[in-house]
């Protein structure tokens, strides 16, 4: 039911797309820091908008609004809902 | 009893806090407003306890400095309170869980509870309870509501002891506790919801955040115009102004203590600016040409906290910032900056790395101006014209942009990246917003008046004894040739040590050409910074990069001070 083009980075996904985060890359700092404001593997996610040029990108999760730099969004790897079946 | 107040960041920890004790800590509506610990007293059954606003954590395992300062307070307590936000009990759950596993004895506050309601979530408040294993009281702590339960519950407070679990396990469990108390029914945007989101969009963003500053800096100059010309003024020339004139006919109008208590007459007459006793000028300065200004930049600073804007605008500012090796967040420390350089310096410890510290910091002690030394300028050079202002503040923002991307490019290391939680937009609580505003007003008044006294009746011991011709003799050349200023404006910039207020004070003392009274503005405001914020620097920085802060300060403020000399005199500006 999922392909690979299912599973993309934040930092890739549409604005107003929503999806699961899957899998964190990068080292433990990165994980570690994410981990500690909530996000983690599991977590539905919406994005809510991005800025241009590596700009810091934001999201919902939870029902809270979080914003983090272009290069954590690259590192959270979301499989959004629109592609499933 | 030592009790300490922990959480999350944003969760009320600091209003809890003054509800709690009487004793008014600062709040705010972002993340990371307590930096330091306040301490505070309550009574519990008749006992007094000590109570302790611990700055705001998501986790016992720190990333910035004021977490860490959280994580080390742990070990002092013999009772939590964990403020929760009941509006988002899933995110809070996890420091909940972390210090439950701690061997101290634990009692939950649930807080915003009265926001749960209209949000559409239902919390099962006895089976949270019973799983957890220690009370959890509703407080609403905005609206002053389970204040009391609080306190009644302290006693009830319960160690647990959970088994260590790992960070997996941890929010493994928070999933399991959410599915069993929490439930949640849609409820549709409200239009603050679509204002939220139309603030942290690029387009809708920037419109929004120019239209905020702008009316932000027209607020701040009319309400401090305002009080100047029908408070101060009336008050200062309608009534102070007779008994000075009376005190100086008593003292036969000269003499030592006729020149220090009321100053020179100018043209026979007392000037409340250039006579420079300690009943004239020591009292106008701080009272007549500061103080409203301090007024209307913290009245206006305090909307814009306690709205929750500020998160928004440091998003917005992330990309600009990064350039200055810094990312949006320290978008806020900046601004506190422009209130007052202490606790802006204090406020950099939301920042992660010391490297980010270190140049915010210097960026903050050299470019940003205090609302002290802003009052006195736009007062004295805004006379002048306000193209004369404009050239300043210009001159001041360009050298903080380009002093961050040389601070950049040299340091090594590679500056953080941005991770916060923007809070929803709130009306500012008015009880609490006039608070703050009382709390840094006095805080002004206790802190300022004192040394500009102090400084007033230096300047006239140094003027009495030649003091100052020693140094003078020493920096002149400087002073000088490369600024192009008269002599006497080195006892001025000397002065700017004690108190930039005052020095500005004794720019205008000197009759300066536009373009010198412009040059010895920017000087003052980038050379060294006053004796409280230098203290301050050497507690955070600690004392090597003191120095090297002090360095970039006096370098950057005589080679810009000498192009802004040498550019104004080729392009015929006097």
């Amino acid at each position: 039911m999922t392909t690979a083009d299912s599973l993309k980075s934040l930092a890739d996904m549409k604005i107003e797309e929503s999806g699961t985060i899957v899998e964190i890359h990068g080292g433990e700092g990165v994980s570690t820091r994410l981990a500690a404001i909530g996000v983690i593997p599991g977590k539905k996610i919406m994005k809510t908008s991005s800025f241009s040029v590596r700009g810091p990108v934001t999201i919902k999760i939870d029902r809270a609004q979080l914003a983090l730099g272009y290069g954590m969004a690259d590192k959270i790897m979301v499989r959004t809902d629109g592609s499933a079946p | 009893m030592k009790i300490l107040l922990m959480g999350n960041p944003n969760v009320g920890k600091s209003v809890l806090f003054s509800r709690l004790t009487g004793v008014h800590a600062i709040s705010s509506n972002y993340p990371g407003t307590t930096v330091d610990f306040t301490r505070g007293f309550l009574r519990v059954h008749g006992r007094k306890a000590e109570i302790i606003d611990v700055p705001g954590s998501y986790t016992l395992d720190p990333s910035s400095e004021a977490e860490k300062v959280a994580a080390e307070m742990l070990g002092t307590g013999d009772v939590i309170i964990n403020v929760v936000n009941a509006t988002s009990l899933e995110r809070n759950l996890y420091l909940t869980l972390q210090l439950l596993e701690r061997d101290i004895p634990m009692v939950i506050a649930l807080n915003m509870w009265d926001d749960t309601r209209h949000r559409g979530i239902e919390i099962d408040l006895n089976r949270l309870e019973e799983i957890l294993g220690v009370p959890v009281v509703p407080t609403a702590a905005i609206a002053g509501q389970g204040i009391r339960e609080l306190v009644d519950a302290l006693p009830r407070a319960r160690r647990v002891g959970h088994p260590a679990r790992t960070r997996d396990e941890r929010w493994v469990r928070v999933g399991q506790i959410i599915d069993q108390v929490q439930q949640i029914s849609h409820k549709h945007h409200r239009w603050f919801e679509r204002l939220e989101d139309a603030s942290v969009k690029p387009l809708s963003g920037f419109f929004i955040a120019v239209a905020v500053l702008s009316l932000s800096f027209l607020i701040i100059r009319y309400l401090g115009e305002s009080i100047i010309r029908y408070g101060m003024d009336p008050l200062f020339q309608g009534l102070w102004l007779p008994l000075l004139d009376r005190l100086s006919a008593f003292f036969g109008g000269a003499g030592i203590f006729h020149d220090i208590l009321i100053g020179k007459k100018i043209d026979g007459s007392i000037d409340f600016v250039q006579s420079f006793g300690l009943l004239s000028s020591g009292l106008y300065v701080p009272f007549a040409m500061v103080l409203p200004y301090i007024i209307s930049f913290y009245f206006v600073l305090g909307l814009l906290e306690d709205t929750g804007y500020l998160p928004r605008l440091a998003v917005l500012m992330d990309t600009a910032m990064h350039k200055l090796g810094l990312h949006g967040f320290a978008i806020i420390p900046t601004l506190l900056g422009l209130g007052c350089n202490v606790p802006a310096i204090l406020a950099t410890r939301i920042l992660e790395s010391r490297r980010e510290r270190f140049i915010a910091a210097t960026l903050v002690a050299i470019a940003i101006p205090c609302a002290s030394l802003q009052a006195m300028i736009i007062g004295l050079v805004g006379g002048k014209g306000w193209g004369y202002l404009a050239i300043v503040y210009g001159t001041l923002f360009l050298s903080w942009v380009l002093l961050g991307i040389i601070l950049n490019s040299f340091m090594k290391g590679l500056s953080p990246e941005l991770l916060i939680e923007i809070p929803p937009y709130r009306l500012p609580p008015w009880n609490l917003l006039l608070q703050k505003l009382l709390i840094r007003v006095w805080g002004f008044l206790l802190e300022a008046v004192p040394i500009v006294l102090g400084a007033v009746l230096v300047v006239n011991l140094l003027y009495m004894t030649n003091i100052f011709t020693f140094i003078a003799d020493f920096v002149a050349p400087v002073v000088t040739g490369v600024l192009g200023l008269p002599r006497e404006a080195i006892t001025a910039l000397v002065i700017g040590f004690l108190r930039k207020d005052v020095a500005m004070g004794m720019l205008a003392l000197l009759n300066l050409s536009g373009k010198e009274l412009v040059v010895g503005s920017v000087v003052l405001a980038m050379s060294f910074p006053c004796v409280a914020t230098f203290v301050v620097l050497l507690r955070e920085l600690g004392v090597r990069d003191l120095v090297k802060s002090t360095a970039i300060m006096l370098f950057s403020a005589i080679a810009v001070g000498g192009i802004l000399n040498g550019v104004l005199s080729q392009i015929g500006v006097k």
